[in-house]
């Protein structure tokens, strides 16, 4: 969806900040890109709607060269999320949320609309908060309002720079929960700058890992951690990643010979002992098997962390639970799978297992 | 304060006018400069490169004194109201222009960056982000330049526009009046403060309307100032009659006016307290007045830059009459008879204690003295520069001040001579005695009318008319009308008046 071919970026002082840049966002992915500080990765996002110009290549959103689009309809059509927050102190929460559904002349009666429904799904109650100036909420809530204030005119492509960087580390694990089931809710595009590895990794559908104005690797948050593509991205995530805040699709079991139909299952085709988990035809999550017999099984979602996993089966008596992504079963996590990986990781770090 | 509550219960109808003039100078003024400051202080923060040396400019107007300004401003706008709000305007521009400019400028980048991200264009970048968020920074530099401006204002009367500063420059003239002072200053002050609280008033509900109210405030501000003048159509002069700041000047032209209305059909308006020498002449050539009483002794020495070539008083009326023809192509008519010179003056306890006849005498004692001389007499060679030579003197201590000061300064002591104009009322208040001047250092100064000659072309009646002021008019007569107007507050117009009826010159 939006595509970049051979851009590179020059100061006029003579620094490049990006060198030959080629990277595809697809169409309803979050895409995170990171790396040390000055490796391109903000003047990357920049790029994307116009805030920065390349000094040399081409941009596409939906192959056609950005450059060819009005400016300002552009933007329009792509959120922006500062890390600043920088909601406009002298307008009221319901002011700055209606800033581009205005410029985009939508009626009246649909922008008020659209500003109740949005504050609704972050859980900011319109009617307490809509006329408050931003300074009277709290920074998590900022933030929020921020958020929706990119989604209001319900752009295609939204871009958010660092945007919880600044928030408390609550508020901050509460955004990017939000983030996720607003993703799994709203199939925006995102493009997603960080510094913080594990919210790369937990967020992010692929990882766009930069170096120096270069990209080192792009791929799934599994495959960065089971292939680094070299010791850069080995130091890069292994420096800052404890195993037990490793996502459970990095961990759990895709080869799906824990996976059954459930017609199968109706007909008895499977074994009689051991848990397993079945699915519909379309790939839906059904319900667990133990022993036999249909058991209700609690459902991880993709970005849950190891620690949360690990006292989910603690809860229970589960031997294999399910891991889900949006409505499609991805895979099974089982007490087999966690010590695999985690044997594999204290490995790596010469036995000590990072807390 | 008893006397300040007198002075204020006399002249309330007065005030009121003159407080109203004020008002309106300012606030044209203001709105002036606001309407320059404010869009080009916007184009500045679009266009950084220019911004630097446009503010330097403006911050060059501010230095250069405001007298210096409405001088340098008659030569093209006259005297009166329009050159004095334009000095005054081009003062008030450099703290709107700069805290627009900064105000702008120190607007978040952030805030600027997530405008520009959504989409805005950058007109609406301006009026929905930046000047709302800087307009506290502006409405300050618009508070900023009323102070300056309303404060400058009073040295507008200086070139005829009103206001305050009439009362102020009356208060000067006669000898330091405070009370007359503090009438036109405390209200100047009061008028400062009570539109400063108006514009905070504005400046609050500014922060969220923005450009609006910004608007908004402007067109009622020009309303205020600009309804009346909509409304009172001034009435057509034939001829308008300037005259320098001071009594004697204001009863010269009230009797000039009397006495052409008398003889002739022609409407007279007058424009008395302008200040001093080269504005009023200024404003005689640019043509905003057409007749004004000169010394002849000025005349030759300041408007010609020539020295008188005798010390008789035709041979000197003859010498400038001519001057200000050939040069000037100005006609002066017939000089009255006082000669209002440049006299040295002391009190009459240390004439009597050291024998003080004539300047010279001083030399004796000009250790001892101190003499409080004009910034014109003492740089004048028909002055104290003069005096050095001619009668050979240097005296200890030379202290120079503003002409309305000296006889304060002598009569409480601080001073023991000083420079004074032979025919000035407080000669008589204060029994000052006028030491002679036997090597006639001092040139004749004698009054006489002084016009365009195609003033008097168009109007040839005018010229018996005022000539039949020709050799009248004492010394004593001149001092004691002076007197009754400065101390004894009657108006100039009254104790005309009253010398041309005694003179049997006009009909009672």
């Amino acid at each position: 969806m939006i595509t970049f071919t051979d851009v590179s970026k020059t100061y006029p002082d003579g620094t490049a900040a990006l060198n030959n840049i080629n990277l595809e966002v697809k169409e309803g992915e979050l895409l995170t890109l990171i790396g040390p500080s000055g490796c391109g990765k903000t003047t990357t996002m920049k790029m994307i709607n116009r805030l920065i110009h390349p000094t040399d290549g081409t941009i596409t959103i939906h192959n056609k060269d950005i450059k060819e689009y009005n400016v300002h309809e552009l933007r329009w059509n792509i959120g922006y999320v500062l890390q600043e927050i920088a909601l406009f102190p002298h307008m009221t929460i319901e002011e700055n949320i209606a800033i581009v559904p205005e410029m985009k002349k939508w009626k009246k009666k649909d922008v008020s609309a659209r500003i109740d429904e949005l504050m609704q799904m972050v859980g900011l109650d319109p009617e307490k908060h809509r006329k408050r100036k931003p300074s009277e909420l709290s920074g998590g809530q900022q933030q929020r309002v921020g958020v929706i204030r990119a989604l209001a005119a319900d752009p295609d492509i939204i871009l958010m720079d660092e945007p919880f960087s600044a928030l408390d580390p609550i508020s901050r694990e509460q955004l990017q929960k939000d983030i996720r089931n607003l993703q799994q809710e709203i199939k925006k595009t995102i493009v997603f700058v960080t510094h913080d590895m594990d919210e790369a990794l937990a967020l992010g559908d692929r990882v766009c890992l930069m170096k120096e104005g270069g990209i080192v690797q792009v791929d799934t948050p599994q495959n960065f951690l089971l292939h680094p593509a070299d010791d850069f991205v080995r130091d890069f995530i292994g420096g800052r990643k404890s195993p037990w805040l490793t996502a459970v699709d990095v961990i759990m079991d895709q080869s799906g010979s824990r996976i059954f139909p459930y017609h199968d299952f109706r007909q008895g085709l499977i074994p009689d002992n051991g848990a397993y988990v079945l699915t519909s035809e379309k790939g839906v999550y059904q319900t667990g098997v133990t022993d036999g017999r249909e058991v209700m099984l609690p459902v991880l979602t993709n970005g849950t962390v190891l620690r949360e996993a690990v006292s989910e089966f603690e809860k229970g008596s589960h031997r294999i639970l399910p891991v889900i992504k949006g409505d499609q079963l991805v895979g099974t996590l089982s007490y087999k799978d966690i010590v695999h990986y985690l044997k594999e990781k204290s490995d790596e770090e010469q036995g000590a297992v990072q807390l | 304060m008893n006397g300040f509550i007198q002075v204020f219960a006399e002249r309330q109808d007065v005030l009121w006018e003159k407080v109203w003039e004020h008002l309106q100078i300012s606030i044209i003024a203001l709105v002036i400069a606001t309407l320059i400051s404010v869009p080009l202080g916007l184009l500045l923060t679009r266009k950084l490169n220019i911004a630097e040396p446009v503010i330097g400019v403006t911050a060059v107007l501010q230095t250069i004194p405001s007298l210096a300004v409405l001088a340098f401003l008659i030569p093209f706008f006259g005297i009166g109201e329009t050159p004095a709000i334009i000095a005054l305007a081009a003062y008030g521009l450099l703290p709107i222009l700069r805290n627009t400019y900064t105000g702008i400028k120190e607007v978040d980048p952030a805030l600027k960056e997530a405008a520009t991200g959504m989409g805005m264009s950058s007109f609406r970048r301006l009026s929905r982000v930046e000047l709302p968020l800087a307009m506290p920074v502006i409405m300050a530099g618009i508070r900023t330049s009323m102070v300056l401006i309303v404060g400058t204002t009073t040295i507008a009367a200086l070139i005829g526009a009103g206001g305050l500063g009439d009362l102020i420059l009356l208060g000067l003239d006669r000898g330091g009046d405070a009370n007359l002072i503090l009438l036109g200053a405390i209200p100047a002050a009061l008028l400062a403060i009570v539109l400063d609280l108006i514009l905070r008033l504005f400046e609050r509900t500014s922060a969220k309307s923005g450009f609006r109210s910004l608007v908004s405030l402007l067109v009622i501000a020009a309303l205020i100032a600009v309804g009346p003048l909509l409304f009172s159509s001034k009435s057509q002069n034939d001829l308008v009659l300037g005259a320098k700041l001071g009594s004697e000047p204001a009863i010269l032209i009230n009797m000039y006016k009397l006495l052409i209305e008398e003889e002739t059909d022609l409407q007279v308006g007058l424009k008395p307290n302008l200040g001093k020498t080269d504005l009023v002449f200024s404003a005689l050539e640019e043509g905003s007045i057409d007749i004004y009483p000169e010394f002849t002794g000025t005349a030759i020495v300041s408007l010609m830059g020539e020295q008188a070539q005798s010390n008789k008083e035709q041979e000197v009326y003859q010498q400038a009459a001519q001057g200000m023809s050939e040069q000037y192509d100005m006609a002066y008519l017939e000089p009255m008879q006082f000669n209002n010179t440049y006299a040295v003056a002391t009190t009459e306890e240390l004439a009597g204690q050291y024998g003080l006849e004539s300047i010279g005498d001083l030399k004796q004692v000009e250790d001892q003295i101190t003499a409080g001389f004009t910034l014109e007499f003492n740089d004048r060679q028909d002055g104290y520069q003069g005096m050095k030579e001619v009668y050979d003197l240097d005296l200890g201590e030379v202290r120079t001040m503003d002409p309305g000061l000296r006889q304060g300064a002598i009569s409480n002591g601080e001073v023991d001579i000083i420079d004074a104009y032979a025919t000035a009322g407080y000669m008589v208040d204060l029994n000052l005695k006028v030491l002679e001047d036997p090597e006639n250092l001092f040139p004749p100064y004698q009054g006489a009318p002084l016009m365009r000659q195609e003033t008097l072309d168009q109007y040839p009646e005018i010229e018996d008319a005022l000539n039949q002021l020709g050799g009248k008019i004492t010394g004593d007569q001149m001092r004691e009308m002076n007197y009754e107007v400065d101390f004894e507050d009657r108006s100039p117009e009254t104790v005309a008046r009253e010398y041309l009826v005694e003179e049997g010159l006009i009909e009672e």
